[in-house]
């Protein structure tokens, strides 16, 4: 019998309490108990980037975490991004720019598009691309979502404070 | 692909942590980041009794400096580390190659100190904590104690560590002078872990002599080594282009070359001899 650790967290800023098995992957608590399906399941082997979240402020592959690692930590998933009814500005950009297919990779795509324009509010191509490089997309071929990260980085320039 | 049950124990001191392992033993795993041993795990190729989450040790975090080291906490992550000013002091190439190091999400998570404990074939920071010259500082059971980490690293995935050791710190004695870093790698397109990955270490004195020219290889054997017939060369014939063509045959003379089912040995030995031909030729470009 294993027993059930408590892991409390703040999820897209509202404050929430788990009891898990200590073996329970992140990715799959947030989608079963937390009911965010937002985030995806691609590889499991880490390699995807399907299932990235951002822990205080960080992305992360949630596949590759356990839930009680996070214990104590504030996380943003996809479903955090969008304010009432309007899209973040990331969000809008992959509207706009066509860098959504199937959309399996997105959330992931998108929420490390969050944490590199939040460290780096200005970067270059190869600065995106680098960042990128632990998300796969089989759709795209990438081109689309490197316009959308440089348009939403010009987007949150304009609106002025970061999100 | 779903981790196998296990006992989990999260401990608030290092002493706490010690006795854990010492109760433990090979029963039991150390978690710190994460991105090793989830991969084990998840894949169920192993299954401990207990995990140990070393996580809340907080004194296990950070890096320190003075003027001749550097000591890197275990916890540290591949990504504190590449931010941290002391080490962008020192070291100020390790920027610039750093997106070749793995992966920069799992970098996120994944430390320094786990990426050696885990001691994979194809790992990018082995190479680099060779041409350091890093000591690693253990504690367990027994006591403490430092091993260099040409002694740490023993075959592929297997290290030094005892099973009721952690390793706590690292530490480098980063040379004093003109210091050139260069990593070069071909990487597996998939999991980006480096079919042959080569670090290389430069020291300029005052004089523009080259004091030091270390060469570290990774992926390409079961564990990285330094190629030190490829030093001896270097050492013997003045870094020049064309001492770098002459090392270059010398670069899998120590290595114990791997065959996978990602690449034959063959193949291995020459993506090891184009990397230490790139990163050697690159690095005498960069010291300029």
């Amino acid at each position: 019998m294993t027993d059930l650790r408590e892991v409390s967290l703040a999820v897209n800023g509202t404050p929430r309490r788990v009891q898990v098995e200590a073996r329970r992957l992140l990715v799959h608590v947030l989608r079963q108990d937390l009911g965010l399906t937002g985030t995806h399941v691609g590889c499991e082997t880490a390699e995807c980037g399907a299932c990235v979240v951002l822990v205080n402020g960080r992305a992360v592959k949630s596949c590759h975490l356990l839930a009680v690692q996070v214990d104590g930590a504030t996380l943003m998933t996809i479903e955090g991004l969008a304010h009432d009814d309007q899209l973040h500005p990331i969000q809008q950009a992959f509207c706009e720019k066509h860098a959504v297919q199937c959309g399996f990779c997105t959330p992931g795509m998108i929420m490390l598009a969050a944490a590199l324009l939040q460290q780096s509010p200005h970067p270059d191509e190869q600065e995106i691309r680098h960042a990128m490089y632990g998300n796969m997309c089989r759709c795209t071929g990438y081109e689309h979502i490197v316009d959308a990260i440089q348009d939403a980085s010009e987007r949150m320039a304009g609106a002025g404070a970061a999100r | 692909m779903i981790p196998p049950a296990f006992g989990y124990e999260k401990p608030s001191s290092l002493e706490e942590a010690v006795a854990s392992l010492a109760r433990h033993g090979s029963d039991a795993r150390v978690l710190a980041g994460g991105q090793s041993l989830l991969t084990l795990l998840k894949a169920r190729s192993v299954a401990p009794r207990v995990v140990v989450d070393i996580g809340g040790l907080d004194e296990l975090r950070g890096v320190e400096a003075d003027d001749d080291s550097v000591t890197i906490g275990a916890l540290t992550t591949q990504a504190e580390l590449l931010e941290s000013p002391a080490i962008g002091d020192r070291l100020p190439h390790l920027g610039a190659d750093a997106s070749l190091l793995g992966d920069p999400v799992v970098r996120n998570c994944g430390t320094f100190a786990g990426a050696l404990a885990f001691a994979h074939p194809g790992a990018d920071w082995t190479a680099l904590a060779l041409v350091l010259e890093v000591r690693v500082r253990v504690r367990g059971a027994t006591g403490e104690r430092t091993i260099a980490i040409q002694d740490f690293l023993l075959d592929a995935f297997t290290t030094a560590l005892g099973p009721t050791e952690l390793i706590t710190h690292l530490t480098s004695a980063i040379p004093a002078g003109d210091l050139t870093l260069v990593y070069r790698k071909v990487r597996h397109p998939g999991s980006g872990f480096a079919l042959a990955g080569v670090a290389v270490l430069l020291e300029r004195d005052a004089d523009g002599r080259y004091s030091e020219c270390r060469v570290a290889i990774t992926g390409a054997g079961r564990r990285a080594v330094r190629a030190t017939a490829v030093e001896g060369v270097l050492q013997a014939e003045r870094l020049s282009p064309e001492a770098i063509e002459h090392a270059t045959n010398h670069a899998t003379d120590e290595l114990d070359l791997m065959s996978d089912l990602y690449a034959n040995a063959e193949y291995r030995e020459r993506l090891a001899r184009t990397c230490v031909r790139r990163a050697l030729l690159d690095g005498f470009g960069r010291a300029g």
